[in-house]
């Protein structure tokens, strides 16, 4: 977890207050290197009528966003208005995004060719007739050009510059009081998911969650806020039920510590909760 | 069992059950149901299409369309997972395979072969310039339609985009199919649809008929074909162009899209709701059943009568039904459902935003059903738990459904009392949206003043069945005084539990 990293910064996309990843390299980046999971939202579209497994791009928590522009590996850009001046300006300057859909499209290609000439060869040996080789390409000429395959990449890639450069729009994040919270545990290793399904702010995992099972439900207080008894008791109620512990926190507040405390992982205490008995 | 309240002793203690391996299982189905994640990508790697020659790229899941068999999240079974990091090298290697697989799987770009896709153009502008501010009440999003289709391909068109009556013919894109953003966006993320921003006006992507045998599009193809026509573009780019705030036009809001797309992932076809597709309400007009059954009862009106101050709340006398008596016992009054109410219309978030239908044979979008399900979408991070108003106005502005056969509740009578009551007058589900895990709430306006459970009690017994006594048929209730309950309150009159009462009721001496 260097701050200088000789990476390329991760660019997270804003549209609407919502903070996009779609690169995978960027994503695998920061799964492994910063702790940060967050959801994937897109269909997938190899398997396009499930929604057990989720493809890019994934969504990241505001929080999540604002902890990786304060480590400096992300830059958060304004796409609602970046993205599509920046399409409408593209012209022949931009060979490099035309050529990467061509890319990909001859590559489908080829390798479409490759399988098929593979199958004819395997029905070859075994002397039977290529039933399924002969109905793929016999397709009537349509008015589209015989080459119009389709590519949809998944990045704008080289359309967008790799690093915040000065034409961009840096955009702002807004995150919510429980803040303090968020990047405390993050700071300490811990993987976190959105909580809405127990209830709380975070789930809180101790690592991968393609390995671990989530550990806590973290719910963020400010450090003099009256906290619900009854609130305490559903959470530490909920989490023993499902084996994770009621976690909450929030930095503390004290005079001498009001003039420096733009670290917010600094100062955070994290209390977690069990229910005992009835 | 988990969530097993009756039986305290049900749930053991939590040190126990931490190390107890016979309820590692429930810990699994908890978190295979919560977390997506735990989803395990070598499983489904290995299932994909295309995943023998090593996946990844454009090449591997290209013959996705012929080939693949519909990969289903159950089919694939779900990877074990463990409580924490053990520091073992078996450990970080299936931690590490995992996320390998998981790399190749995303690393896919859409491709497709000729034929086998859509081809649309981002228009924005259009329609708005065409319907000019004041739509045509006709409730097809007009001013929202932003992407037109060349041609409708495959199954998704069934429901999906609408070619849109009254434009003159003229005009340039009249006869094609327009797509509202979710649909633009979800098509692009299945793969069926190819984006693309036009670099002319819409003329030259839809000449007008006269020219299409002169001009054609021939001349825009040079070195880059038909890409000097317009950029093909991105996922990214779609989420950039279609993704907006609440009340943009043309756009749609990302947890809108989110359930959107859930909803149709999971087969159900999705529209976005229009008040001027719901059925008009009920008329006043009584049916002939309702008439008589309101000469029956229209004598007990349903507003409480007024009692004395110091009671009795039951007139002593001789009732020869239980009705009279809950009658005069029915204290506090209660809701009861109306097929036309006045309730403002919602406002914000909790407004129904998609109606849902099953997917059925015979579906036309140009025609469609009554839906299945109303879905309100709102941002679980900005937006707090529905107060009694914002709810009741979005009860209400879904259409008159009381249980009846008809609507699947059940016949009348005791045995469906629960059907009745689950089903409600009006129902209408909330999606939760929080940064992309949504939840389901069903809401419904229930009337418990509406099942009367007393009837049964002056209910007569069968004919010729053995047990009637006889004794029942003609059975009186004597209401006494009841005046040592009334004093054991503190004579203040009235404050006595109808339930308490009903003892004494059943009991006369």
């Amino acid at each position: 977890m260097t701050s200088s990293s000789p990476r390329p910064h991760v660019r997270i996309s804003k549209a609407a207050n919502r903070y996009l990843v779609f690169d995978i390299d960027d994503v695998m980046y920061l799964r492994r290197n910063h702790n940060i999971c967050s959801v994937f939202v897109g269909t997938m579209p190899q398997a396009p009528q499930q929604s057990a497994f989720m493809g890019l791009p994934i969504e990241l928590m505001a929080e999540e966003a604002q902890v990786l522009v304060e480590k400096n590996v992300a830059f958060v850009v304004d796409d609602s208005n970046y993205h599509p001046a920046r399409i409408a300006a593209a012209g022949p300057q931009d060979r490099q995004y035309l050529d990467a859909v061509k890319t990909v499209t001859s590559d489908a290609q080829r390798s479409m060719r490759e399988q098929t000439e593979a199958r004819k060869a395997m029905y070859a040996n075994k002397g039977t007739t290529p039933a399924a080789a002969t109905t793929t390409k016999n397709s009537p000429v349509t008015r589209e050009a015989p080459e119009a395959w389709m590519a949809t990449l998944t990045t704008s890639g080289a359309l967008l510059t790799p690093s915040p450069g000065q034409d961009e729009q840096l955009a702002s994040v807004d995150v919510p009081a429980s803040y303090p919270l968020y990047a405390h545990l993050q700071d300490k290793g811990y993987f976190m998911m959105p909580g809405l399904r127990f209830g709380c702010d975070y789930n809180v995992y101790p690592g991968d969650p393609l390995r671990f099972h989530s550990h806590f439900q973290a719910t963020g207080f400010q450090w003099n806020e009256d906290i619900n008894l009854l609130d305490l008791v559903t959470g530490g109620r909920l989490g023993t039920n499902v084996k994770k512990s009621f976690l909450i926190g929030g930095r503390v507040e004290s005079e001498e510590q009001h003039k420096d405390n733009t670290d917010a992982t600094r100062d955070v205490r994290a209390f977690s909760i069990e229910w005992a008995a009835m | 069992m988990a969530y097993d309240d009756e039986d305290p002793t049900a749930t053991p203690p939590p040190a126990i059950a931490r190390d107890d391996s016979s309820t590692v299982e429930i810990e699994d189905v908890e978190d295979a149901e919560a977390d997506e994640a735990v989803s395990d990508f070598r499983k489904f790697a290995s299932s994909l299409p295309g995943a023998a020659n090593g996946g990844g790229g454009g090449g591997g899941a290209l013959k996705n369309k012929k080939a693949a068999p519909h990969v289903s999240g159950k089919t694939v079974r779900r990877g074990e997972k463990d409580f924490e990091s053990h520091g073992t090298r078996l450990q970080e290697n299936a931690l590490e395979t995992s996320r390998t697989a998981m790399h190749d799987v995303l690393s896919y770009t859409r491709t497709r072969v000729p034929d086998n896709y859509m081809t649309g153009w981002y228009f924005p502008d259009h329609w708005a310039q065409e319907a000019g501010e004041d739509e045509k009440p006709e409730g097809l999003w007009r001013r929202d339609r932003v992407v037109a289709l060349e041609a409708e391909k495959g199954q998704m068109t069934k429901s999906m985009g609408r070619v849109l009556r009254g434009a003159p013919k003229n005009m340039p894109g009249w006869d094609k199919a327009w797509l509202l953003p979710e649909e633009a966006l979800y098509l692009v993320e299945r793969g069926d649809l190819l984006l693309r921003w036009p670099r002319g006006s819409i003329e030259d992507i839809f000449p007008p008929p006269e020219e299409v045998d002169g001009l054609k599009r021939e001349v825009a193809r040079g070195e880059d074909g038909d890409y000097e026509l317009g950029l093909p573009l991105s996922l990214q780019a779609a989420y950039s162009l279609f993704i907006g705030h609440e009340g943009d036009r043309g756009k749609v809001t990302l947890e809108k899209f989110q359930v959107y797309s859930q909803l149709r992932r999971a087969g159900y076809l999705v529209s976005r709701a229009s008040p001027l597709l719901d059925p008009p309400p009920p008329s006043d007009t009584q049916t002939l059943w309702q008439r008589l059954f309101s000469l029956i009862s229209s004598p007990k009106s349903d507003t409480p009568k007024s009692h004395p101050a110091m009671g009795p709340l039951v007139k002593p006398g001789l009732h020869r039904s239980y009705e009279s008596v809950y009658h005069q016992l029915s204290l506090i009054p209660r809701h009861k459902p109306t097929p036309n109410p006045n309730t403002p219309a919602p406002e914000g978030p909790f407004t129904v935003a998609y109606h849902v239908f099953k997917s059925r044979p015979g579906f036309t979008k140009t025609n469609l059903p009554a839906p299945d399900f109303r879905i309100a979408v709102v941002n679980a991070r900005t937006t707090d738990v529905p107060d009694l108003a914002e709810m009741e106005a979005l009860l209400d502005s879904t259409p008159w459904d009381p249980p009846n056969a008809r609507s699947g509740a059940g016949g009348p009578g005791i045995g469906h009392m629960y059907q009745r009551l689950k089903h409600g007058w009006r129902n209408v589900i909330v999606a939760v949206n929080d940064n992309g895990m949504v939840s389901y709430l069903e809401f419904m306006e229930t009337a418990f003043g509406e099942e009367k459970l007393f009837e049964r009690f002056d209910a007569k017994p069968r004919q010729g069945g053995k047990k009637s006594s006889g004794r029942n048929q003609r059975a009186g209730v004597v209401v006494v005084e009841a005046a040592g309950a009334v004093e054991a309150v503190g004579g203040k009159g009235g404050f006595l539990h109808p339930h308490l009462l009903l003892v004494h009721l059943r009991h006369p001496r």
